[in-house]
């Protein structure tokens, strides 16, 4: 199936056929290795492609005008026309070589919260071709993202080229009502887990080294769910590995406005799950990890101001429905003393509610504990997390209502460094679960 | 190109929790009163669940049985009792599917005196090559220096075989003649019976009685260079068709001669460290650490890829051969009372009732059998405190049914309870109404929840199987203090052999400023300073900590 | 007269010899049938056995839960439960074969109405098996999802659709065994149109604002839920 396209300087689309027959993706006649392979991953994305299209065409004329470069588009078989739109958009000097992927029918019935069926196999396609073709290094881009700025890909891909780092992922300024899960969970969990802060431990946007994306395609178990599960695993694979990890500041970030966003609960059970998921396959990794360090962090981070305000007292509303009816629920998987704790949230009045830092780490590690020992299905689980979170996220929104962008970054330093704390709760209680309750 | 078995890693057997089992005792499929591969399968669950890693299975082959299986009459095959090959299969599928590694036992020394081979053996005249595949004679004279194993049943080491007119030689019943490796027929037929299972997916092998292979005169006919010999070329022959694949030793003898049996790592990859545990039973006993850091000692070091096996109690008779008289005198007073419970040169008790059923001295030795330096090997029933039965005969008390539920023939069987293989205990304290899987699944604070946390705590840890082990020495010596060692892990493991409260003062000066964190409550303690040490510990208590380096 | 005697007792025993003459051969074919019938479950036994034993059949059932299938199964192995019920079924087969060829009324009849009945029996009993399942996994499913949409009487709702799950199981499985056939159904048809009627009155009369309020909302874009507007990923 596999056929190359000219080595002219038209739009050099070059098909690929399945992409998991590892067929050899030749260079052309004459042409080296392609220092900088930018891989994306697309199905259905007419409305944003365009825009990458054009960033990615922008930043080769610019920073980028010396790198010999190689556009990948992964491709499950869209039928709005995006790879017609991402040609045009590239225009005629890029070369772009276009890999398809399956996308399986259960993919498509799957509501995932960033919009990309079938993810890992389009993740898979672009790591083999970067391989293939032999590239020092891989930019991956999201194609939801609708404000794709041109010198992202330059700043993803200096620290790899340059500096010799393995991974670089993105460090975005949000305000304080965005990327919510990402700070309240997934950052302080990988941080006290793995002792490595990154921010977005759940990059869709990143770049990585020829050396790392070799070990990705070296291993054999890649993760098949959806959601988050090939998010993270990129990232903790890297920091397990023992890579050298960085973090690019690259602005704001925006999705796609979508009509189909999947609801709350299922977001947690498409991010959570693979997270708590993650604990169970790297426990003799993690449990020996003590403290955190930051990473190096390149670039200059334009600020944003204050986002608008959040109605708090409708999640607090949802905290106190989620208290009164999962109860029951949570008493199977946290201790006695976190239901109290909770109870005294609940009476607490709306403005003064403030979960405490150190309870909140507890109730994700407990949910983490319950997860590994199956207390209930693990769906039911996580969905029964959601009201907690709620309830964590309001008490959070009110304390950085006003902060700068810098102070809500401190503010979810401060969270981290709850979540070290209460590490060796977690341990112990991974090590020895039994505990009088009967 | 060898072929792959189900283990990754080639050391696998180094990280291995091997859980020893019969499959005539563990479950019934079929309602016969005898376990079989049908209830093996279902209770495979139980194992992973368990935290066991590698499952020995004692031998399932066809035999009269009157050895338990140890008299093999076809090596290819299974047992009718138990199901048939294709059961086997559908459990090695399963095991592997569970990432369960599988090792059945295969004796090689001896064969039943029903054997093909043997009838051929007897019928054949003297000196043909069939005849040759045993050790005959026309005298009971010769190989006069081989001591007599079985000496409660045995008078001598030959028979005589009136259709062969001749006398055969056997190392353990008259009915199990040994093979005669000095007929390189035998070792090619014993390879092609080997072959045969590792293609079909076994992992490895328990090599039964292997000391015992070649027989010269003026010799004690025990760990000869011959018999080494005969191993080097089973090992070869494995690591040239097979990888991931283990040999595990049987060699009842002292460390220095079981030694022999590692070669330099071209033998076998396992043996069982015979002599440990009896004096860790008596350590126990006497309260004190000597008999203990003294075997170790005396331990020679082991090739690299090498391993041993360490167990508590097995499906023998807890063995007294390896130890010296005055030794055996203290064992026999200490752990044998009723003078029913001895057999041969040992006790046939199980471990619940040597330990007087006391919870703290089960935790104790099984905590000091997960940190010793070697591979634990857990007897079926031993996880949930089993009982035993002094009054069936031979060994036959500790080989008692799998005490699954509280229900009629303690789960284990559908059968009338007079049609099973051996009747279930029954008596009121380790009784299966007392003491089985079920109720203890119930029980946050059973001795099973304790064994699989445990397993899961030491599988957390490389350096448990695969470091060095260092004895400390304090005043105390009903202390037992070690480190483990593994590349940057240090474990220090300290054991209350006493059955009292005792305080022990340890000379960590070495390791000042590191922070012990006490492993299973994840708790911090005071850093070690120039000072000693101090610690307390409680009635068989024991500790085990990670040395962390103090932070900053 | 004796000749008369002799005629009549000769024309008895000639119709006891015929009917006897008659029935022979059906015994001699039940005979055959149950035999023939008994081969055929023997080696369906073993095969069906040997089969779900392949498939691994005993694991899959205790992995999906159905392990109460595995307590009720001869030497807790449902695969041989099932081998055991195909044995049976098809001696029952040749059975009820070989008395339809006996020809008897009685014994058809009775086989017939015994034949169809059981597999109604077998198949309520799985039905009621699969509704407890069925309403205990809703119940929590509908609990924690109704928390997750903001509802206020999430606890009522999982209650509601437990029992309702549940009574339809035992109006399934009484209709399926034809016990009062009529009155379940009638029964049912009140009750949960009485339900429905009940909902709708309800949301017509009490809540006719906040229906009116909420459609409304709905028209103009989205549910209305507070983590609608916090980006959480």
């Amino acid at each position: 199936m596999a056929s190359t396209g000219s080595n002219s300087s038209a739009p050099a689309a070059e098909s690929v056929g399945d992409a998991h027959l590892a067929l050899p993706v030749e260079r052309g006649p004459g042409a080296a290795a392609p220092e900088l392979v930018i891989g994306i991953g697309a199905y259905n994305n007419a409305a944003t492609i365009g825009a990458i299209g054009g960033a990615v065409r922008e930043s080769l004329r610019g920073s980028l005008a010396g790198l010999s470069s190689r556009v990948v588009l992964a491709e499950g078989g869209s039928n709005d026309g995006t790879p017609d739109l991402m040609r045009e958009a590239l225009g005629p000097d890029a070369r772009l070589t276009q890999v398809s992927y399956p996308v399986h029918p259960m993919d498509l019935l799957q509501e995932v919260y960033h919009g990309l069926p079938g993810r890992a196999h389009a993740r898979a396609a672009i790591f083999r071709t970067a391989h293939e073709l032999g590239a020092a290094a891989c930019v991956i881009l999201d194609a939801t993202a609708s404000n794709l700025a041109p010198e992202w890909i330059a700043r993803l891909a200096q620290p790899v080229l340059e500096n010799s780092f393995d991974l670089v992922v993105p460090y975005y300024l949000r305000p304080p009502h965005e990327g919510a899960l990402t700070r309240s969970i997934l950052y302080p969990l990988f941080r006290s887990l793995y002792g490595v802060r990154i921010r977005q431990p759940l990059a869709a946007d990143f770049a990585c080294s020829s050396r790392l994306v070799d070990s990705f395609l070296a291993l054999d178990h890649w993760p098949d769910e959806a959601g988050g599960a090939v998010d993270l695993w990129t990232t903790t694979t890297a920091v397990a590995g023992g890579y050298r990890v960085c973090e690019a500041a690259l602005g704001t970030r925006r999705h796609e406005a979508r009509d189909n966003t999947p609801d709350l609960s299922t977001v947690i059970v498409q991010v959570v799950g693979p997270a708590f998921g993650d604990l169970q396959q790297r426990a003799e990794l993690w449990q020996r990890v003590r403290g955190s360090a930051s990473v190096p962090v390149f670039g200059e981070a334009p600020s944003d101001g204050p986002g608008e305000p959040i109605d708090v007292a409708r999640l607090v509303e949802s905290f106190r429905l989620g208290y009164r009816e999962l109860r029951d629920v949570w008493a199977a998987v946290l201790p006695p003393s976190a239901i109290i704790a909770l109870k005294r949230l609940v009476a607490s009045p709306d403005s003064s509610m403030q979960m405490d830092d150190e309870l909140w780490a507890r109730i994700v590690f407990d949910f983490a504990v319950g997860y590994r020992l199956r207390v209930l299905r693990s769906d039911h689980l996580l969905q029964s997390l959601a009201p907690l979170y709620l309830g964590w996220v309001a008490s959070f929104l009110q304390q950085v209502r006003d902060a700068t962008p810098q102070a809500v970054d401190e503010r979810v330093d401060r969270l981290g460094a709850a979540f070290e704390r209460q590490k060796p709760y977690l341990i112990s209680r991974w090590r020895w679960p039994e505990r009088f309750s009967s | 190109m060898p072929k792959p078995g189900s283990a990754r890693d080639p050391l696998w057997y180094k990280d291995a929790i091997i859980y020893e089992l019969h499959v005539k005792a563990f479950c019934d499929g079929n309602g016969d009163g005898m376990g079989d591969f049908a209830g093996l399968i279902q209770k495979l669950d139980y194992l992973q669940d368990l935290g066991v890693t590698c499952v020995w299975l004692l031998p399932f082959f066809p035999s009269p049985l009157r050895d338990d299986g140890y008299d093999i009459a076809d090596y290819r095959n299974v047992h009718a009792s138990y199901g048939t090959l294709d059961d086997f299969q559908t459990f090695l599928r399963a095991a592997h599917d569970r990432q369960m590694q599988v090792v059945i036992e295969l004796v090689v020394n001896h064969t039943s005196d029903q054997h093909a081979w043997f009838q051929r053996a007897r019928r054949a005249p003297a000196g043909a090559v069939e005849r040759d595949y045993y050790v005959w004679s026309d005298t009971d004279q010769r190989y006069k220096d081989a001591r007599i194993i079985f000496v409660d049943t045995e008078r001598s080491n030959w028979t005589w075989d009136p259709e062969a007119r001749q006398y055969y030689w056997h190392r353990f019943f008259s009915h199990q003649p040994d093979l005669n490796y000095d007929n390189p027929q035998v070792l090619e037929e014993v390879l092609s019976v080997m072959d045969y299972w590792l293609d079909m997916g076994v992992d490895g092998f328990r090599l039964d009685a292997v000391p015992y292979l070649v027989e010269r005169d003026g010799t004690s006919c025990e760990n000869l260079p011959e018999t080494q010999e005969v191993i080097r070329k089973i090992r070869a022959h494995i690591d040239g068709h097979y990888a991931n694949r283990m040999l595990l030793a049987e060699a009842n003898q002292w460390p220095s001669d079981v030694r022999a049996y590692f070669g330099d790592g071209d033998e076998c990859h396992m043996a069982y460290h015979f002599p440990l545990m009896p004096r860790l039973f008596m350590g126990l006993h006497l309260e004190d650490r000597h008999p203990i850091t003294d075997i170790l000692e005396q331990t020679p070091e082991i090739p690299e890829t090498s391993q041993w096996a360490l167990f508590l109690r097995n499906h023998d008779e807890l063995t007294l051969e390896m130890v010296t008289d005055e030794e055996r005198d203290y064992m026999y007073l200490a752990y044998s009372a009723n003078p029913l419970a001895k057999l041969n040169v040992g006790i046939r008790r199980r471990l619940a009732p040597l330990m007087g059923n006391s919870r703290r001295r089960i935790e104790l030795l099984t905590s000091i059998l997960f940190s010793f330096p070697g591979t634990p090997v857990v007897y079926y029933g031993d996880e949930i405190g089993m009982g035993d039965n002094i009054y069936l005969g031979d060994r036959n008390g500790v080989r008692t049914p799998m005490q699954w539920t509280g229900d009629r023939n303690a789960g284990f069987s559908h059968a009338h309870p007079a049609r099973l293989y051996s009747p279930v205990i029954v008596d009121p304290v380790n009784g299966y109404q007392a003491v089985n899987v079920e109720a203890q699944e119930s029980d946050p604070a059973s001795l099973l929840h304790w064994m699989k946390n445990m397993i899961s705590l030491r599988k957390l840890f490389k350096v448990f199987g695969r470091g060095s082990i260092e004895f400390l020495k304090p005043a105390n010596r009903k202390v037992l203090p070690y480190f483990r060692r593994y590349g940057d892990d240090i474990i220090l493991c300290v054991a209350n052999l006493s059955q009292f409260a005792q305080p022990v003062e340890l000379d960590l000066s070495a390791l000042d400023g590191y922070v012990p964190v006490e492993m299973f409550g994840y708790t911090e303690f005071p850093a070690i300073g120039e000072l000693p040490y101090f610690l307390t510990l409680a009635p068989y208590g024991f500790y085990w900590f990670e040395l962390q380096r103090a932070r900053g | 007269m004796w000749d008369q005697v002799t005629v009549i007792f000769g024309r008895a025993t000639g119709r006891v010899v015929e009917n006897i003459a008659n029935f022979l051969p059906g015994l001699v074919v039940l005979c055959v049938l149950i035999l023939v019938a008994l081969v055929i479950a023997l080696v369906a036994r073993v095969l069906v056995f040997r089969l779900l034993r392949g498939l691994d059949f005993d694991r899959w059932a205790i992995r999906s839960g159905f392990s109460i299938l595995v307590d009720w199964s001869p030497e807790r192995s449902p695969s041989r439960l099932v081998a055991q019920t195909v044995l049976w079924l098809i001696l029952l087969l040749g059975f009820l074969a070989g008395l339809s060829a006996l020809d008897a009324a009685m014994p058809s009849y009775f086989a017939l109405t015994v034949f169809g009945y059981l597999p109604n029996v077998i198949g309520a009993i799985i039905i009621l098996i699969c509704g407890v399942l069925i309403a205990r996994f809703l119940a929590r499913s509908v609990l924690i999802g109704a928390v997750n949409l903001q509802m206020q009487s999430a606890r009522l709702l999982s209650t509601g659709v437990k029992w309702l799950v549940l009574i339809l199981t035992f109006a399934m499985a009484l209709e399926q065994i034809g016990l009062g056939r009529d009155i379940v159904l009638i029964a049912f048809a009140i009750l949960f149109g009485g339900v429905v009627l009940a909902m709708s009155l309800a949301i017509g009369l009490g809540s006719r604002d906040l229906v009116s309020r909420t459609l409304d909302r709905q028209m103009r874009g989205g549910v209305d839920r507070p983590e609608d507007t916090i980006d959480h990923v």
